[in-house]
């Protein structure tokens, strides 16, 4: 039965971007984001049990799987008015936090990185010089070691020597713009290697507070773990124990080494602080994790802590934060293959409708951005503006605020690069901003989030959920709410209409929407889009080794696997990078 | 309580692959469903002889898995693979387990064959792994099985049944409760 068979993970990740891009002079003239793959998580969920969708809507995302499952929960529970307890809310926060730190570092180590550290170019490296490297740009990593550099290198030499990069395949070794010595690619894969092992911790977390991992058990009401110090089926003292420990080593590992290698390899490539600009208007509704049931500013239910509120920065103006308003989230479908009953009109996610309507070229095709449709994302707009999300937008939301943990990393990476705060808006901006918003997760998670919920603790409050509205007859006839919650990509909401007991409507708005959605009514691009081609000044200088836009849209960590489309206007010919 | 991801040295783990709100990208899921109610139920077979099994729903999930694949001594992936006629069943061994999944590899798409190469670069990979999987006629934004692919199910079953009955010590397999 000798069948060769593939398996396409490019189906499974959360949609499929693809890129299309005009060049001239090395130089990106024009840009269009688009997502290949419709997702129209509502027709699953509709008419279903609203205690049940939160097991479905987390599938929309392969890999930030409770992430929606508890802006479902929190949905549903600000649709039918539940009250999940202080505790329940807590273990959210922690599950959250986790999830958020996690792929933080993955996303750094592992999606990323090889856009800036030359894999091969490792195993020419001199242990010691690597080990001296470290040190020099402050890395206080334990594994900052001649011994484990030593092991590393060799690893990376015998992997080259057998022909089989692995992980490491179809990278563009070559490209003349790496720019790190041997001994900081040496060192980075070594980091990158300790990364692997330090997601276990971050996992178990989730795993013990969800039961399992992934797709941890969640509840609306409440959360399905029970607490009981003295009691081995539960939440008890030794698995306490074991979650302290695992929370002192992701603060020590973001702390000593992602934070340092995020700074000193972002430094190398200075240049692209200038590289990659999207629109300075930034949306967050808090720092990440943070997590309301409906309107901020009446929401009864939030994550435990709210040290930066919901705000709007226009314009790069960090001297004014306009107060965040839900009402103003509307989303356009100029672009994308959807019809509205009303036509091409901004709708509310709570007026929002899903109707596909495909006008695009049938696969398998060329060339997509020669419709006027050409992506399955809607583009959704906040006060009629095009908004950048997720860490960058966050972390200038709490500067701006005046958020001292915040403020002190910035200011502190911001002098040491000679670079201005505005220039976080940038592609390495964006990803030392993600970097610096980790460590400030990583802090709160260890000093205050989880001390608090052992303090209750010891209080006595075990209590994880709230009976009261479990049953459907406790519900009112119909209702409607939303979760906002602030998850590694940015700004997550989810949208429920519960009628008679059953879903009537659902609607996810999900942050690489907001970043990756196509233009608008006016022809405004989105985020990708201008941060590619807004200035005309992006580097591309090898069509054929789409390298640098890939750096750009890998800066906003894009849920998606992304193909890199170029064509040059002298012709048709077609180069094509599966990233 | 054994969290997933805990499990003993010398695990045993059935890891059931794909998106179930994807039609047949979920048919790794149904498969893993089916085993465990053939084995009995549960998350993991308490097994005697200090041999586990355990059955896992890795759902789309790409580097979280590796302490699973690290920790698992033997593994058999349950999922959708291409080929040419729906609803065929297929049993992947040895080496044409990494040739599948190595087409579309890049460096910045995270598969299952990234995690199995992350765990081999951390020198903690599976002494054996084997896939058993179904041919999907369709991925789309549904629930279910296409008719085609859900008929196959109840053969691929029995194919794992089979090989984790080969697998375990003598005696410890037969733990099917029929009906």
């Amino acid at each position: 039965m000798a069948q060769r068979v593939v398996i396409d993970p490019l189906t499974r990740i959360e949609g499929h971007l693809r890129i299309e891009l005009e060049t001239g002079n090395h130089k990106i003239d024009k840009a269009w984001s688009e997502t290949t793959q419709f997702r129209g998580i509502e027709t699953i969920v509709a008419g279903r049990d609203p205690r049940d969708a939160w097991a479905f809507v987390q599938r929309i995302c392969g890999v930030c799987t409770s992430v929606h499952a508890v802006a479902s929960i929190v949905a549903v529970e600000n649709a039918i008015g539940s009250n999940p307890p202080t505790q329940a809310r807590l273990i959210r926060d922690m599950v959250l936090a986790s999830q958020n730190i996690q792929d933080h570092v993955i996303h750094f180590y592992h999606l990323h990185a090889l856009d800036w550290v030359n894999v091969p170019s490792a195993a020419t490296a001199d242990p010691q010089k690597a080990v001296d490297f470290a040190k020099a740009i402050g890395s206080t990593w334990k594994g900052n070691t001649v011994a484990r550099m030593t092991e590393v290198r060799d690893t990376v030499k015998g992997i080259l020597d057998s022909g089989q990069l692995t992980i490491f395949t179809g990278g563009y070794w070559n490209h003349p713009d790496y720019r790190l010595p041997p001994e900081a690619n040496l060192m980075a894969v070594a980091h990158y290697l300790d990364a692997l092992q330090f997601q276990r911790s971050m996992i178990r977390i989730g795993t013990v507070f969800g039961g399992k991992n992934p797709h941890p058990n969640f509840l609306v009401g409440g959360m399905a773990c029970t607490i009981d110090p003295s009691h081995s089926e539960s939440i008890n003292q030794v698995q306490i124990d074991q979650i302290r420990q695992w929370i002192a080593e992701s603060a020590e590992f973001v702390n000593d080494c992602y934070l340092p290698d995020a700074t000193a390899i972002m430094g190398v490539y200075k240049d692209y602080f200038d590289i990659g600009a999207a629109q300075p208007n930034y949306l967050a509704v808090g720092l990440a994790g943070a997590t309301y049931a409906g309107d901020p500013a009446a929401s009864r239910l939030t994550s435990a802590f709210t040290a930066v509120k919901p705000g709007a920065i226009y314009d790069g103006d960090l001297g004014t934060v306009h107060p965040f308003d839900p009402t103003r989230i509307a989303e356009w479908v100029s672009s994308a293959w959807y019809t509205y009953q009303d036509g091409d009109v901004g709708l509310t996610p709570d007026k929002g409708e899903t109707t596909p309507h495909y006008t695009g070229p049938q696969p398998p095709y060329d060339w997509v951005a020669d419709h006027p449709q050409y992506t399955w994302s809607k583009a959704p707009r906040y006060d009629g503006r095009v908004v950048q999300v997720g860490p960058v937008a966050r972390v200038m939301l709490a500067y701006a605020q005046g958020h001292p943990a915040t403020k002190a990393l910035v200011d502190a990476a911001t002098k040491k690069l000679g670079i201005t705060v505005g220039q976080l808006n940038s592609t390495a901006g964006r990803t030392l901003a993600r970097a610096l918003e980790c460590s400030v997760l990583a802090d709160i998670l260890a000093r205050t989030t989880f001390p608090t919920f052992v303090k209750n603790l010891k209080g006595g409050d075990i209590d994880v959920f709230d009976p009261s509205k479990w049953e459907p007859s406790s519900w009112p006839a119909s209702s409607s709410g939303f979760s906002l919650v602030e998850v590694p990509r940015g700004f997550l909401s989810h949208w429920v209409s519960v009628e008679k007991g059953k879903v009537a409507r659902y609607q996810a708005v999900v942050p690489t929407t907001w970043l990756a959605g196509g233009r608008d009514a006016q022809g405004r691009q989105g985020p990708y889009e201008e941060s590619l081609a807004g200035k005309g000044q992006h580097p591309l200088a090898d069509p054929s080794q789409p390298l640098e836009p890939l750096r750009t849209i890998h800066s906003f960590d894009p849920c998606m696997s992304c193909a890199v489309h170029v064509m040059d206007p002298e012709g048709a010919e077609l180069q094509v990078a599966t990233s | 309580m054994i969290p997933a991801g805990a499990g003993a040295i010398g695990a045993t783990v059935v890891l059931g692959v794909g998106n179930p709100i994807m039609g047949d990208d979920g048919v790794g899921l149904a498969l893993l469903d089916a085993l465990r109610e053939a084995r009995g139920g549960g998350t993991s077979d308490a097994e005697s002889g200090g041999v586990r099994v355990e059955y896992v729903d890795g759902g789309t999930g790409g580097m979280s898995l590796l302490p699973l694949v690290e920790e698992a001594d033997r593994l058999l992936v349950l999922d959708a693979v291409a080929g040419p006629v729906p609803g065929t069943v297929v049993h992947l061994a040895g080496d044409q387990v990494p040739r599948m999944l190595s087409t579309k590899l890049s460096p910045h798409q995270v598969g299952l064959l990234d995690v199995f190469a992350a765990a081999r670069l951390l020198g903690r990979e599976p002494s054996i792994v084997e896939v058993i999987g179904v041919v999907p006629e369709s991925v789309d934004l549904r629930l279910g099985l296409s008719p085609a692919v859900a008929a196959a199910v109840p053969e691929a079953v029995r194919w794992a049944e089979r090989l984790l009955d080969q697998w375990l010590p003598a005696g410890l397999g037969a733990q099917s409760h029929d009906g």
